[in-house]
């Protein structure tokens, strides 16, 4: 190792850090917007609310609060799916559990058939009240599925905690619709 | 004389309580500073985010969202913001007016009524396991006298009248599912508002203007008794707007079939206006002009708003300059309702009606708090305009309708019996997961009819109508039941889930005397309920309650005496103990109600299974609660009278009616 490499390694490493540095600050718009920063700090997770919207194409470019809305509701959506999907599998694996698992898939049902659409027509259409019902509700019912889980260990809470804290902070940008 | 009703104070989650949010928040001791950084710790940062970013390059676990994460490595992140907590006060994941799971005890363990009701030690540190609803339990929800459709959800009433000897009755309802959504109108005729049948759907989403719901609207009779009937539609691209329905066949008593005008919509949203911000017409009125005028809630930032337009046919409308009203910070206004009381009270008034002797209200249903809020004044015809007479309990920031659960009513009036009904409809308190899994969800109130009351000039009366009487079987009298300070006395009945209830209470008058003066600022929702003893009070009756008082439902009254020994009287309901279960509403709930020189306190109360709605003198103040016991149900449910204050004791007499069944089913051989 030659000490020439080592002050460009160092300097290389030293302009990758302030370009990444810059480039997320706010004042440029290609991850968190400002609109994207506003809505995020009135909810209960602003950091899981920025990568949520962020991670979307559609966040930066989102010229109102509805589309974020939107896309909170479609990331619950998604990790409800594969949450009902991981409860299906271990009914079958995991036989011991089958009474919380069959209160989870309850739970999970209700939110991907009642409650996400709920969401999604009530904030499309500009009663967002409903919307907020509808992800407040996902919220308990990810709750319910892992309270379930009462004398063992519940092989669902980091899917269980995701979706609860996700619906919690889709609820609190439909508010901001109202 | 003296002070009326509370003035509306501020929700939790109201935007306009919450601090503003800078980059820089402390939020009540919850320390979220960002660190005070100079230019040479960031670069040091910027260091050493660089290298934290080369090894999550070779270790593969950089992913597109990686730049955020790791710019908050030292717990600071680079928008110069810590993790955000919410202030206490707007609390979103749980707000008050939330449904679902509350925060409440978990309240199983046995407790003797003198420790629950004196404030005992609470056990339990929260919610533990879910509760297991059973299928019994949730049967028994259902209620025998209110209205309901078969199943699924509803909300709104709409475009009730009464024609050609029938009552209607339409209402937003989704025929896919138990939460709101595919939102279409139910119908349902009654002879008597109480017996009713349901019909099938009046309207349908089946129209580009109204295919994304069809929402909320009014009923118009018109002096040669035909019907317009004026509702909001979401179009394809989900913009509100205004469309006109009229009965396909006139001579149908039943109003079975309705037609959409075909020019519809009627009205778009005007400049100015949100195009989701316009919705839920009224009933109109006659102008002097002789033309027809309506109102439409709507709001201009956060300032609530009622639009009027002009018409006369329905069709062609012209959007009045300024509105009837507005009031600044009350966000949306939903349901606006404008209807002329008399000052003399009696009978109800046609809408249009104007002149001497009348006064006129404005109510409306706030989006941001859903809750419904009237104001009585002045209505200028020529100007369009209509003015508070007490500013300070405008509408919206002044006296709710009801002090529970009650929600985009609206009144009509009733020419058969010259009174003007109103509609309110009553949401759940339980978990949307309940909600799917029993079924269905909300219920109507029990239609009451509106006066001004004449002794105090300030407020509403509301009244369930004279026909929920025709329900009473067998009746049973207690007259003089004392319940000393502390006492927790069973009223002896039959059943106690179907009741009408009509109390009155005395506090002994030597103990009034006696008692210190105090300078107590009650609420009922920041007291500890049942719990919170005073002197005076609180004292009332414990509804839908289990023998052990494991479950029990405080309806009562709380009495302050204040400066220069003036009473001031609270009428309350606790929700804290109405059930085991921890995924329904527990919270306290009420509001200040008038009690006059010589008014005993007086209460009625209709409990209905799952709905208990209670009118405090002469119902001055209404509270609709929704309880959802698991073990005070079916024959276990009990009643009891209870006195909790510390000082006066009380005199009850009561007389209380098993009530039957309305029997409401599908219209028969239709």
């Amino acid at each position: 190792m030659t000490t020439p490499k080592l002050a460009n390694l160092t300097a290389a490493f030293i302009s990758i850090s302030i370009f990444l540095f810059l480039s997320s600050s706010p004042a440029d718009g290609a991850t968190a917007t400002s609109l994207i920063t506003g809505t995020c700090k009135q909810t209960p997770d602003f950091n899981l609310c920025v990568s949520t919207l962020t991670a979307d194409p559609r966040g930066p470019k989102a010229a109102g609060v509805q589309t974020l809305a939107l896309i909170i509701i479609d990331a619950v959506k998604a990790k409800a799916t594969t949450a009902y999907a991981d409860i299906k599998r271990l009914l079958k694996t995991a036989p011991e559990l089958e009474g919380p698992l069959k209160s989870c898939a309850q739970q999970y049902n209700v939110i991907l058939t009642a409650e996400i659409p709920e969401a999604e027509e009530a904030v499309s259409g500009g009663v967002a009240k409903f919307g907020e019902d509808g992800m407040r509700g996902s919220a308990s019912d990810a709750d319910l599925c892992e309270d379930g889980f009462v004398k063992v260990k519940s092989p669902l809470t980091v899917e269980n905690k995701v979706v609860s804290g996700l619906a919690a902070v889709g609820a609190a940008v439909i508010r901001q619709l109202e | 004389m003296g002070d009326h009703n509370q003035p509306f104070l501020p929700v939790s989650g109201d935007p306009e309580c919450a601090p503003v949010l800078g980059d820089d928040v402390v939020v009540d001791g919850a320390l979220h500073r960002p660190q005070p950084g100079s230019t040479k710790s960031k670069l040091l940062l910027a260091v050493f985010s660089g290298i934290f970013v080369v090894c999550l390059i070779l270790a593969g676990g950089y992913d597109k969202s990686g730049v955020v994460k790791v710019a908050q490595l030292g717990g600071v992140d680079e928008l110069g913001v810590g993790p955000i907590e919410m202030p206490a006060g707007s609390t979103i994941v749980r707000p008050a007016v939330s449904r679902g799971k509350s925060a409440g005890v978990s309240e199983k363990a046995n407790f003797s009524p003198e420790q629950l009701l004196g404030g005992g030690e609470v056990i339990g540190d929260g919610l533990t396991e879910d509760f297991p609803w059973n299928n019994s339990m949730l049967s028994w929800q259902r209620t025998a006298f209110h209205f309901q459709p078969e199943k699924n959800w509803m909300n709104d009433p709409n475009g009730p009248l009464f024609y050609k000897g029938w009552y209607h009755f339409f209402y937003q309802y989704n025929p896919n599912a138990a939460v709101w959504g595919d939102i279409v109108w139910g119908h349902a005729v009654s002879r008597d508002m109480i017996h009713w049948l349901h019909l099938p759907l009046a309207m349908v989403a089946d129209q580009w203007y109204d295919v994304q719901g069809v929402w909320t609207g009014s009923a118009t009779i018109l002096p040669d008794g035909k019907v317009m009937m004026l509702y909001t539609g979401s179009t394809n691209e989900s913009v509100q707007v205004q469309n006109l329905a009229y009965p396909a066949n006139h001579d149908d008593p039943l109003l079975l079939d309705w037609v959409k005008h075909p020019g519809n919509p009627v009205l778009v949203p005007p400049p100015g206006i949100h195009h989701k911000d316009f919705r839920d017409p009224t009933t109109a009125w006659k102008t002097s002009e002789g033309k027809w005028r309506i109102t439409i809630g709507s709001k201009v930032n956060k300032t609530g708003i009622a639009l009027i337009y002009d018409t006369e046919d329905f069709i062609n409308f012209e959007l009045k300059e300024g509105f009837l009203h507005g009031v600044p910070g009350t966000g949306m206004w939903e349901c606006v309702d404008f209807y002329p009381v008399a000052v003399a009270g009696g009978n109800g008034l046609d809408t249009s009606v104007n002149g001497a002797g009348v006064r006129h209200v404005v109510k409306a249903s706030l989006d941001d708090d859903r809750h419904d809020y009237y104001a009585i004044g002045t209505y200028d015809e020529e100007a369009g305009k209509w003015y508070p007479d007490n500013p300070a309990i405008d509408v919206g920031i002044g006296i709710r309708y009801d002090y529970g659960i009650f929600y985009a009513s609206k009144t009509f009036f009733d020419q058969s019996k010259q009174r003007r009904v109103l509609w309110g409809w009553i949401g759940e308190w339980d978990s949307e997961a309940a909600d799917v899994r029993k079924g269905w969800a909300s219920l109507q109130g029990m239609p009451r009819t509106v006066v001004l009351d004449t002794k105090t000039g300030s407020n509403l009366l509301q009244w369930p109508v004279v026909e929920s009487e025709s329900l009473r079987l067998r009746s049973k009298e207690f007259k003089n039941v004392v319940a000393k300070p502390g006492a927790v006395v069973p009223i002896k009945l039959e059943a106690a889930t179907q009741l009408d209830i009509v109390a009155e209470f005395e506090l002994d008058k030597e103990a009034v005397e006696r008692a210190v003066e105090s300078d107590e600022e009650f609420k009922c929702s920041s007291s500890k309920g049942a719990a919170h003893r005073g002197a005076l009070g609180p004292f009332g009756l414990l509804v839908l309650s289990e023998e052990t008082l494991s479950e029990q439902t405080p309806v009562y009254f709380y009495v302050v005496k204040g400066k220069n020994a003036t009473l001031r009287t609270y009428f309350c309901a606790d929700q804290s103990r109405s059930s085991l279960a921890n995924d329904v509403n527990k919270q306290i709930y009420g509001s200040y109600v008038p009690v006059l020189t010589g008014e005993k306190f007086a209460v009625r109360m209709l409990v209905d299974h799952s709905i208990i709605e209670s009118f405090a003198q002469g119902g001055r103040s209404v509270i609709t609660s929704r309880v959802y016991p698991t073990k005070a149900i079916y024959g276990a449910a009990r009643l009891f009278l209870f006195n909790n204050g510390t000082e006066a004791g009380v005199t009850a007499s009561l007389k209380v009616w098993q009530m039957n069944s309305a029997f409401i089913r599908p219209f028969p051989n239709l």
